[in-house]
């Protein structure tokens, strides 16, 4: 009867307890599958591949797809496949790289970027000469800081009509080769000082590290080879070809040879990147001397580069992604020294006492206000308040005159978005400073250091990884965030991209936003699929940037 | 404490409490030695006098008093949770990152009480160094885990030479001289534990305090720090928790004895404490009748 008893009870559980996995596999897979039916429809409006000819399909087929498949399947019996794959991220990541500086030259005109490049140029060489002098660390530091104010912002109080011999002095060298150089190297001059040669040097140097100065020499020489034989060809600008060059041949050489010289045991994972790379440019060539046409895709260079029109075949988002851009750089330049800041002084400083724990409850509640009160807070402190430039409130008694922001430009979009994620960095910040054991704390301390002192050498070092993961995402997020940019910027809708901090803008998810609304059909699903996929790029680059730094570090604190 | 006081008052040279012998612990030590083959003696470096510690409301330490002689090895036994680890930060000041931890007394380095207003704990700790219990070598190079110290106490110098004389005095410079800028992570635990010694000696700190430095480790890696503290005590002044009572025996000059509830129970000569100790409770704790 025992027994009985409790053979009955092991089959009820176990039933229940096969109920129960199945149950949450059909969940599981139900949820995924609407993901994916959702994306696979979007994808399908994006990229039009019905549009394509059969045998498109059949070139690429032959020349990618399969050979891709069959090397991969060697590969993966070899354990090489995943180090096969990285290999050939490494230039994709260039290009990804280099589509980002082609945004960020069209907010900084290449002449200033030439001036700045300039000013930056005198305190990097003070630092470099004396530190080839050998000089202290301080009188270092002190020489370049003195030679790099000047430089870049020129002597304070002096007056500014001062021009002639003495005006780089007075105004920075930025100001001054803005206002007065009208002579310029062109495009490619400019990238090539700005970009290429310091690449080259950097390259160099780091070889003559590892191995000999020849080799140094030789790396560098090589660089400047392909910087310069770019002059040689006409499918491109020249400068767009040298950016290439920086941005993806040179990583992308890099990374090849320091994994083809340090592990001589997987250097059969360099048939991968070759199979693709190979097998897209046969593909490409086959196409283009069969003349096939491929899909009428709506992503496409003209949509990334051109602003939104009327009509839809011409439409791009170029400004909405130079807004994204610029707003990124706004939301990293507030959000993280203010975070990582708090989250520092909460976790090392704060003594543990009931305004602490206050401060603390509120950060774990802001996170999760919903994001649009975040625009209305954007619209209350940024615009209302500073807005109405001229007018005049009363407080206190004390009459003040508002000076004002610009209404929806990209610097009040950042900081309204920056508020909304400051908690989000800051408690991600926090629990990877929690993460460093107590132990290098009090090794630190008992040695004699500073309470900054062991910040820096020791509390911040060990968690950085862990603060840039959580910062990256949390930018991440801030990119597709839409609500508070309805709020903010909405009202400025702009066609053009911004030219600096203060200009009017738009953003990728206002632009998609405003797309579901054309009247015309090849808006609502072309277009607006295709603004999707971008989107979901950026967002998909931003979180492997985020995975990337994390495993670096990881292996590199084992 | 009472009981042993009736045992203290038949001793004719001892003093009657461990507590009040601090004030001419000098003679003290002279009256000591004088029986056995000439311990090493020096000028007191460490006084202290009535150190309380409570961490919240609980009594950590009760009415600690005591005299650590310069250039000696001192030992600190006692059963676990007696408050030898708390006395041991007390010394360096360490006690302060404890939020609730409260110390009153005075405590002396070199005459002048660490506890005064105007001792900045950090300058305290440059000139006391500690090894704690667990290995714990910063995730840095072997070399910048010895320099650390020195280049947070703005030290310059010959880093080089520096190192190899700290690495050297720790008995690990043969190990790892030819990989110096490898992580000290990647050393053995016993290689981790003379690393996180040679760190703390490389900026020459007057007085080396050690929580059970060897209690993590084998029985050769054991004897190797033993002999490295017999010859630190010749330049340092070492302070030493430890749990181990052969290890008290073999290597310190002076043991202090620690019973539960923080009371210092006796503190005298290694050999007078192991061979013939004034209180019951401490021979039956060295006896192993209790612990
Ligand atoms: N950070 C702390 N907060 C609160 N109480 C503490 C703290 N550290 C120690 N204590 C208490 O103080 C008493 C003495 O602790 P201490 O660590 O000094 O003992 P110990 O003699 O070093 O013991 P062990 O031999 O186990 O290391 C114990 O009762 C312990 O619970
Ligand atoms: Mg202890």
């Amino acid at each position: 009867m025992a027994t009985d008893h409790a053979d009955n009870t092991a089959t009820v559980s176990r039933t229940r307890g096969i109920v129960f996995r199945y149950v949450l596999l059909v969940a599981t897979l139900s949820a995924l599958a609407s993901l994916g039916l959702l994306l696979a429809n979007v994808a399908v409006d994006a990229f039009a591949p019905f549009s394509a000819d059969p045998s498109w399909y059949l070139v690429y087929l032959c020349t990618l797809v399969l050979p891709t498949l069959l090397v991969g399947w060697v590969l993966r019996r070899h354990e090489l496949l995943v180090g096969g794959i990285e290999a050939l991220f490494v230039p994709i990541g260039g290009l990804f790289g280099a589509g980002a500086l082609f945004l960020l030259f069209e907010v900084l005109p290449f002449n200033v970027w030439f001036a700045w490049a300039v000013g930056i140029a005198v305190p990097l060489a003070i630092w470099l000469l004396s530190s080839v002098a050998g000089t202290s660390g301080r009188l270092r530091a002190g020489l370049t800081l003195i030679f790099g104010g000047v430089s870049l912002f020129g002597l304070p109080l002096v007056d500014v009509s001062t021009t002639g011999v003495l005006g780089p002095l007075v105004m920075g060298l930025p100001a001054y080769i803005q206002l007065k150089v009208y002579s310029i190297p062109n495009y490619y001059l400019t990238y090539l000082l700005t970009l290429a040669l310091p690449v080259a040097l950097l390259v160099g140097h780091q070889i003559r590290k590892r191995e000999s100065f020849n080799a140094g020499l030789a790396a560098t020489g090589l660089v400047a080879i392909a910087s310069l034989s770019v002059l040689f060809q006409t499918v491109v600008y020249t400068y767009v070809a040298l950016v290439l060059v920086v941005t993806v041949l040179v990583p992308a050489a890099w990374y090849w040879y320091t994994q083809w010289r340090d592990r001589p045991d997987d250097r059969l994972q360099f048939a991968f990147p070759a199979t693709v790379l190979i097998g897209a440019g046969l593909g490409r060539l086959a196409i283009w001397a069969l003349s096939i046409s491929g899909p009428n895709s709506w992503v496409d260079l003209q949509f990334l580069q051109d602003a939104p029109t009327r009509y839809a075949e011409s439409a791009g988002l170029n400004p909405a992604l130079v807004g994204s851009l610029l707003l990124m750089v706004v939301v990293i330049a507030t959000a993280f020294p203010l975070g990582v800041g708090a989250a520092v002084y909460l976790e090392e400083y704060a003594p543990d006492n009931g305004f602490t724990r206050l401060i603390q409850l509120n950060i774990s509640n802001l996170a999760g206000v919903p994001s649009v009160v975040y625009g209305l807070l954007g619209l209350g402190l940024f615009i209302n308040l500073g807005g109405m430039s001229g007018e005049t409130i009363s407080l206190f008694g004390r009459t003040i005159t508002l000076s004002g922001m610009p209404t929806g430009s990209v610097l009040v979009g950042g900081l309204a978005i920056s508020l909304l994620i400051l908690p989000i960095v800051i408690i991600s910040s926090q629990e990877a400073i929690r993460s460093v054991p107590d132990s290098l704390r009090q090794a630190s301390f008992g040695m004699g250091a500073t309470r900054w002192q062991t910040v820096k050498h020791v509390v911040l070092p060990r968690s950085i990884p862990g603060i840039l993961t959580g910062t990256i995402l949390a930018v991440g997020r801030a990119v597709g965030e839409t609500a508070p940019l309805i709020m903010v910027l909405a009202a400025s809708y702009s066609s053009s991209p911004p030219g600096g901090l203060l200009d009017k803008a738009t953003a990728l998810p206002l632009q998609v936003y405003s797309w579901a609304f054309e009247p015309d059909p090849a808006f609502r699903h072309g277009v607006l699929a295709a603004g999707v996929v971008v989107m979901i790029v950026v967002l998909l680059v931003i979180n492997s940037i985020a995975i990337i730094v994390r495993n670096k570090y990881e292996a590199r604190q084992q | 404490m009472t009981d042993g006081h009736s045992e203290a008052e038949t001793e004719p040279n001892a003093t009657t409490d461990s507590a009040t012998m601090t004030d001419d612990s000098e003679d003290e030590l002279k009256t000591h030695s004088a029986g056995f083959e000439s311990p090493p003696t020096g000028e007191t470096i460490i006084e202290a006098e009535d150190v309380n510690v409570w961490y919240d409301d609980d009594r950590a330490l009760e009415d600690i008093s005591m005299a650590v002689p310069e250039h000696n090895v001192t030992a600190i036994i006692g059963p676990s949770g007696c408050g030898k680890s708390t006395f041991l930060r007390c010394i360096n000041r360490m006690n302060d990152l404890i939020d609730d931890a409260r110390v009153d007394g005075t405590l002396k380095l070199a005459g002048k009480n660490v506890y005064d207003e105007d001792v900045d704990p950090v300058a305290l700790r440059r000139r006391v160094g500690m090894v704690f219990q667990k290995p714990n070598p910063f995730p840095k190079s072997i070399y910048d885990n010895v320099t650390y110290g020195l280049e947070m106490q703005g030290i310059d110098g010959d880093y080089d030479a520096i190192v190899e004389d700290a690495l050297r005095e720790a008995a690990l410079w043969d190990e790892v001289s030819d990989r110096l800028h490898e992580s000290g992570l990647e050393l053995s635990g016993g290689q981790q534990q003379r690393l996180c010694i040679a760190r703390a000696i490389a900026p020459d700190p007057e007085v080396l305090l050690m929580d059970e430095p060897a209690s993590a480790l084998d029985p050769v890696a054991t004897s190797q720090i033993e002999d490295l503290i017999a010859e630190l005590a010749e330049e340092y002044t070492v302070v030493i928790v430890t749990h181990n009572m052969q290890q008290a025996a073999r290597i310190s000059d002076k043991t202090a004895v620690f019973l539960t509830g923080g009371k210092l129970v006796e503190f005298d000569d290694t050999q007078k404490i192991f061979e013939n100790p004034e209180h019951q409770r401490v021979e039956d704790y060295i006896t192993g009748k209790f612990g």
